[in-house]
């Protein structure tokens, strides 16, 4: 990992089209970033990226498990299974 | 709504499904990713696929046949979920304005019918003209990333 000092108001600039730069220390450990950078570049949190990512791997597994049972919810309409609309038994 | 699957018009290829096995699409009925999915940077083509008319969906990745999604139309399906785009979402998909997009939610089908979730945090978006599609982030905490769909109560009611 690359570990550069700085300062309240000074930069680092990343691939020539994004500055982040430093805005405030807090003195709980915490501090704020400005980042500019163009549009087309997604920025997030890490711990946000990391927990949608891992949902996506979830939504993943539990699509190849559904996938190979025979009975998949997705046959309700929905992927849920909702009570029926009369919510009573059927006579046959 | 996007379209479900068509005769094929133009050049084809068969695509290995998950639900329905191997499919002869052609290549204009796929969708191209213009930013990944998160976690899966390397697939881009996906087909678009229903096994019945509904507001559940399925992506099958064509260049990973082991990859495939179970997705919620969520406004379909009765859920109106507050979701704001930015220019840029419109714009790189090559929407002219937001009525040209389809908004999908990705699910999980958890074996327990009680932890079936969606993700209202992290929608996919489709343009319906350019079938160019991108997962995007909201800044908006009020959508979860993980609604249960217990808690989708049936329209009208």
């Amino acid at each position: 990992m690359l570990v550069l000092t700085r300062r309240i108001n000074e930069s680092i600039v990343i691939n020539g089209d994004i500055v982040v730069t430093v805005l405030e220390v807090g003195r709980n450990g915490q501090v704020r970033l400005g980042i500019e950078a163009p549009r087309h570049y997604q920025i997030y949190r890490r711990e946000l990226w990391l927990e949608i990512e891992a949902e996506n791997r979830i939504a993943l597994a539990s699509a190849l498990t559904d996938a190979s049972a025979p009975t998949t919810a997705e046959k309700n309409g929905t992927p849920t299974d909702e009570p029926t609309p009369t919510g009573g038994s059927r006579k046959t | 709504m996007l379209s479900t699957l068509k005769e094929p018009t133009v050049a084809t290829l068969t695509i290995q499904t998950l639900l329905k096995g191997p499919v002869a699409v052609a290549e204009d009925q796929l969708t191209t990713f213009v930013t990944p999915l998160l976690g899966f940077p390397k697939l881009k083509r996906w087909l678009f696929y229903q096994t019945q008319v509904g507001p559940t969906y399925w992506i099958q990745s064509v260049e990973d046949p082991k990859v495939g999604f179970c997705l919620l139309a969520p406004f379909q399906a009765g859920l109106d979920p507050d979701i704001e785009l930015g220019a840029e979402d419109v714009g790189d998909i090559g929407a002219k304005d937001v009525s040209d997009i389809d908004v999908f939610t990705m699910v999980v089908l958890d074996k327990d019918p009680a932890q079936r979730r969606t993700n209202l945090r992290a929608p996919i978006l489709v343009c319906r003209t350019t079938r160019l599609a991108k997962q995007v982030v909201l800044q908006d905490t009020r959508l979860p990333i993980r609604f249960f769909l217990r808690d989708l109560k049936p329209k009208g009611r």
